[in-house]
């Protein structure tokens, strides 16, 4: 009964509920969309990580830390491997070729470090270095029904799926074309830049070291450890989600403020209906329920409408991105609603205390 | 000898005007028992204490001193939920302005003290459909308040009272806002609740005629019980 007179209410006067659910519907997507991005950066960042770990991986400076765009001198290979503590150095070039999309260029020693650490070959065997020869992505074959032995035509040149990689988690490698770099430089006549270097070191201790040193004596690249990419990137998230709290916090205030007042506006309108409620029966719990509930259907349906937004805002914000970062998590979607209940609640206390406390004789007699 | 359902003894409600320090006593003293299966009229001019004698008899008032009991019980010591629990179960009110549930339908605004007793809503308006057709309005099941006339309102409002099977029936100038016609008719179906039903019915009014058609007048004034009489001879009595 309680739900049907909610719903009643609501039906009653449209326009007042949609404009007392609008601060709830602004705030939700404001903190949704915006939250959406640190969501997104942290799956980006576990997903890089999982293939980096133990390395140290070199960019170029400034850059932050997209490996897409960073342009590195290949010729600095050299140097890295006389530091203190390195063991290899792997090197790694992206391209985009119009007709097949990204394509990961490494060499045979580079293969060896990363295979060592994740990723190996699901099916075939790996491609011989000068060979026109390429080995798929998982989900690259996947989405693209390529199989063993398919030809694909890169740059105008004809070239063998040899190999299938094992899924490795990282949506960068899972979703490319893997050939060796040699062949990519005679594709693309560029021999002198790679996008980045992913360095082993002797032992997982020599990492730090290796970072500081690359860090301290060259301007032009920039090296960082799991750790330290992780903790970079936590603290512009950090950063972020101070924001987002703000910004919840702001929103959530005024929304509840808004919600409570038209709450009490509203319950002193029908205190003849509730007078009459309670003279029939009706106990002070199931007032105080039936206004608590009408506060939190108000909110929980501003949130909903708010969180259909931010997939908006989510994919306006990806559109300024180089690849799409901002993500709308179900974990995001829960927290949006639980704030929108706890809002309803704390929004519906007030005036759901103050129609149970209403006299029914004082009510009905009211005209 | 019949069971009492209602007893006041020595009853006084007072009201304090804020601040003014000047005090209304709307009753003044009372004490009067209601018999289960009675017919009382409360009649009196305005303002004696009329409503209020309903009110604390129905238990939606306390009074300042002196004792209720329902059906045996002292009201003083139930808790909210208890009186609460009493007008939805032994008590059905009849209000002067029928007081339905604007949104609610004919048969949605009767279901609702049953569905206020927990019982669901396709059980509750089966029934309240029941009552709607007991008191004449089987045609008006869907209709919302503000597309019936007043005398169809009240009709509502007595199937409404009637649903959980109440004692007692306890309205506060039902024919008030009605012409004469549909208010004899209101009357009509209250006497007959009354007679085949067995309920004890207490109404207000300050119509005279329609005092005289119950078997007890009760007649009020100041705050006080002035005159109880019986009325022998009505037609509608057993
Ligand atoms: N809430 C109240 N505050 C102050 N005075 C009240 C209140 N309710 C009733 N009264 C006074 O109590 C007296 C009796 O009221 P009521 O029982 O409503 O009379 P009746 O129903 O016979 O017209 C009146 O003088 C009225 O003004
Ligand atoms: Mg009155």
């Amino acid at each position: 009964m309680i739900v049907d007179m909610v719903l009643m209410e609501f039906g009653r006067h449209k326009l007042r509920t949609l404009l007392t659910m609008l601060g709830i519907v602004i705030g939700i997507f404001l903190v949704t969309s915006v939250q959406s991005i640190s969501e997104g950066v942290t799956y980006y960042v576990n997903d890089q990580i999982a293939i980096t770990s133990g390395l140290v991986t070199v960019i170029e400076s400034g850059g932050g830390y997209n490996v897409q765009s960073s342009e590195i001198d290949y010729s600095l290979m050299g140097e890295l491997e006389s530091i203190g503590g390195v063991d290899k150095v792997a090197v790694v070039k992206f391209m985009s070729f119009d007709d097949i999309g990204r394509v990961t260029g490494t060499t045979p020693e580079s293969e060896d470090i990363l295979k060592g650490v994740n990723i190996g070959i699901e099916e075939g065997r790996g491609a011989i270095e000068g060979a026109y020869e390429v080995e798929v992505g998982y989900s690259y074959a996947k989405n693209n029904g390529i199989t063993l032995g398919d030809t694909l035509k890169i740059n105008g040149s004809d070239f063998e799926v040899v190999g299938i990689m094992q899924e490795s988690g990282d949506s960068d490698l899972d979703g490319s074309v893997i050939m060796f770099l040699d062949v990519m430089q005679e594709l693309t006549g560029d021999y002198d830049t790679v996008s980045l270097f992913m360095i082993k070191p002797v032992s997982p201790a020599d990492a730090d070291f290796i970072e500081q040193t690359i860090n301290e004596e060259y301007d032009d690249i920039q090296a960082a450890t799991d750790k330290s990419i992780q903790e970079s990137v936590g603290e512009m998230l950090s950063q972020l989600n101070i924001m987002t709290f703000a910004l919840g916090g702001i929103a959530s205030l005024i929304s509840a403020i808004v919600i409570m007042n038209v709450m009490i506006m509203s319950v002193r309108e029908r205190r003849r209906m509730i007078g009459t409620i309670k003279a029939i029966g009706g106990t002070d719990r199931q007032v105080i329920s039936m206004i608590l509930l009408e506060a939190v259907a108000l909110s929980v349906m501003g949130a909903a409408i708010g969180v259909v937004l931010s997939f908006g805002g989510a994919a306006f914000i990806n559109s300024f991105m180089p690849r799409p970062m901002a993500i709308i998590t179900p974990r995001l979607i829960a927290i949006g609603f639980l704030l929108a209940i706890s809002i309803g609640v704390i929004s519906g206390i007030t005036p759901a205390r103050q129609a149970a406390k209403m006299d029914p004789i004082e009510a009905l007699r009211y005209e | 000898m019949k069971e009492i359902l209602f007893r006041l003894e020595n009853v006084w409600k007072t009201y304090k005007m804020m601040g003014k320090g000047i005090e209304t006593h709307a009753l003044r003293g009372v004490s009067v028992d209601v018999k289960k299966g009675e017919y009382v009229a409360i009649i009196g001019p305005s303002g004696s204490g009329k409503s209020t004698l309903m009110h604390v008899m129905g238990c939606l008032d306390t009074p300042n001193k002196g004792n209720v009991y329902v059906d045996g019980k002292e009201t003083s010591v139930l808790s909210e939920d208890d009186l609460a629990k009493i007008r939805r179960r032994k008590i059905g009110f009849v209000f002067q302005s029928y007081n339905l549930i604007q949104g609610l339908t004919a048969a949605e605004n009767v279901a609702l003290p049953m569905r206020l007793d927990g019982v669901g809503k396709k059980e509750a308006i089966k029934r309240a459909e029941r009552y709607l057709l007991r008191v004449g309005l089987e045609h008006r099941l869907t209709h919302k308040p503000n597309q019936m006339s007043g005398g169809e309102q009240q009709r509502v409002a007595i199937a409404r009272s009637l649903i959980n099977d109440p004692e007692a029936i306890l309205g506060d100038e039902p024919t008030g806002n009605l012409d004469t016609k549909s208010g004899l008719s209101v009357i009509k179906l209250l006497e007959e609740l009354h007679v085949k039903e067995k309920k004890t019915v207490v109404i207000v009014t300050h119509d005279s005629r329609l005092a005289a058609r119950a078997d007890r007048e009760i007649h009020i004034k100041d705050g006080n019980i002035d005159q109880d009489r019986t009325n022998h001879n009505n037609s509608h009595s057993h």
